[in-house]
């Protein structure tokens, strides 16, 4: 370590080995992801649209039980 | 009519959302970013849909606190629960692209930060409904007119507090290549936000029926 | 329109008088601030205080104690069931509106004007640098933030939950206020002061102010009609 510190202060004279920095970013999977990203939007909607679905149906069923109990009740 | 619409709706965004992968992987990379701009063809689309809703639920509302007309109010929930779940979808893909295009996940610029104060805004809308109790539709009408005045002044605000600092985003405009694919998931995401309006909005109308029918039956 | 205005400055004075009785909001809202700026100089103070810091901390003790303000004015009024009495009083909507507001700056010029001094002193910020500028800053912005509170404490005032409910409403709706705030007291603090910015985040203050009145005008005359 105190000879790498001695080089550097030295300036550049003999060969440093490279260790990462911002060319780490490049060792980034860009593939995995889109694909996570593209999985977030699919789940999220799907999820909504049957979580809506379900909904509903409960409610509308209800709703026609409701009805049909307040015009037996009058 | 519109209950048989929706049907038509959700199918044509099935057949355009399961067509998109495949004109996606095929579209061209970008110069700068590469691969991972691909994530830009759904989140700008989300971002798109979400202000959409937002100012679909803007209008409802101040329709809603004039005519105090119920529809309004269903119009405006569904469109401010909308608001959020796409927000969401921006939010989350966001990072998720500049995490790899620039290192990190988050950055404080104009767009970013306007898109997180809408999301909260409209959560809050929720919230509202949700906790509030009695008299909460007038209420966060109230929330989804200012939500609607608010947001341009926030993007306005963040952005001249923000240009003091130089940013290291840039989105770039799009090559035509890209812009056939871009116009697809478009319409694609246009097409679902029709049918799930109807749908919430049918939804927030039949639980109002039936919370009505309950309360005659208790009389 | 006059009568509009006379008839908020009563309401207004009405508050006042209740208020410099047992000065029980002043006291306390006052303190609350003061026991913000210490735990803001726990998080924020290192062997001095971080750079610039004293802008955001003196806006943020502001918006804190503010919203307080907002909830107990209200709470007085829920308990007294005093806000049906007044909208049904044979005056403007508006009057009502404007009345609490008047009320609610005039408390927070009160708090402001202890509060701001001591974040000079505790914080190292230069308060004489552009005295005007800075007063001008601070009334414009907590205009703008009174009078969205406001309609939202009134609002909220027989809703459940509504401790809790009116801060999250309130911050994000008043982000540009805090923003311009912040920006410009930050301009006429920092080492290098940059007052021009500082007085267009004034004018922009003033343009959020006109924008907010309004549309909180309209909104609370459309939401008191029952």
């Amino acid at each position: 370590m105190p000879l790498l510190l001695f080089a550097l202060a030295q300036g550049q004279g003999q060969f440093v080995p490279f260790t990462g920095g911002s060319v780490g970013q490049e060792t980034l999977p860009a593939t995995p992801l889109i694909y996570a990203a593209y999985a977030v939007v699919w789940l999220v909607l799907l999820f909504y649209v049957f979580t809506l679905w379900r909904k509903l149906g409960k409610v509308e069923r209800e709703l026609t039980d409701v009805a049909a109990r307040v015009r037996t009740g009058k | 009519m519109m209950n048989r619409l929706v049907p038509i709706l959700l199918i044509a965004a099935a057949v355009v959302f399961g067509y998109a992968p495949f004109l996606i992987r095929d579209s061209p990379a970008e110069d700068t970013m590469g691969v991972v701009f691909k994530i830009f063809y759904f989140h700008v689309s989300s971002a798109l849909t979400m202000m959409l809703s937002a100012v679909v639920c803007a209008i409802a509302s101040a329709a809603y606190l004039r005519r105090r007309s119920r529809t309004a109010d269903h119009v405006a929930l569904a469109a401010a629960e909308l608001a959020v779940v796409f927000g969401a979808i921006v939010l989350i893909t966001g990072p998720l692209w500049a995490r790899k295009s620039w290192g990190f996940w988050w950055v404080w610029d104009a767009r970013v930060t306007s898109t997180l104060v809408m999301w909260m805004m409209f959560s809050s809308y929720l919230l509202l409904r949700k906790y509030a109790g009695v008299g909460s539709e007038t209420l966060s009408a109230a929330v989804g007119v200012f939500a609607g005045v608010m947001s341009p002044l926030v993007y306005k605000s963040v952005d001249i507090w923000r240009t003091q600092h130089p940013t290291t985003n840039v989105l770039p405009s799009l090559p035509p290549g890209m812009r056939g694919v871009w116009l697809w998931c478009l319409v694609g995401f246009l097409l679902l936000y029709v049918a799930l309006m109807a749908l919430r909005t049918r939804l927030a109308a039949s639980q109002a029926a039936l919370d009505d029918l309950h309360l005659a039956l208790e009389d | 329109m006059t009568r509009t205005l006379q008839a908020a400055w009563t309401i207004a004075r009405k508050d006042l008088r209740i208020e410099a009785r047992s000065r029980e909001l002043v006291y306390t809202t006052l303190f609350f601030a003061v026991a913000c700026l210490l735990v803001f100089a726990f998080a924020f103070v290192r062997e001095r205080p971080i750079d610039n810091a004293a802008a955001g901390i003196l806006w943020v003790a502001l918006a804190f104690s503010g919203t307080l303000a907002l909830g107990r004015t209200f709470e007085r009024e829920r308990q007294g069931e005093t806000l049906r009495a007044l909208l049904l009083a044979p005056v403007e909507r508006g009057a009502v509106y404007l009345g609490k507001l008047i009320a609610l700056l005039l408390l927070m010029a009160a708090v402001e004007m202890v509060v701001v001094p001591i974040v000079g002193l505790l914080f190292s910020a230069p308060l004489l640098r552009a005295p005007a500028l800075l007063a001008g800053l601070l009334a414009l912005g907590t205009v703008g933030f009174a009078a969205i509170g406001t309609l939202f404490a009134a609002m909220l005032v027989r809703a459940s939950s509504r401790d809790v409910l009116l801060p999250i409403l309130l911050y994000p709706m008043t982000a540009p206020l805090l923003i311009a705030g912040v920006q410009g007291t930050a301009a006429i603090f920092a080492d290098e002061p940059n007052l021009v910015l500082a007085q267009n985040w004034l004018a922009m203050l003033l343009f959020f102010d006109a924008v907010v009145i309004t549309v909180a005008l309209w909104v609370f005359g459309a939401v008191m009609t029952e």
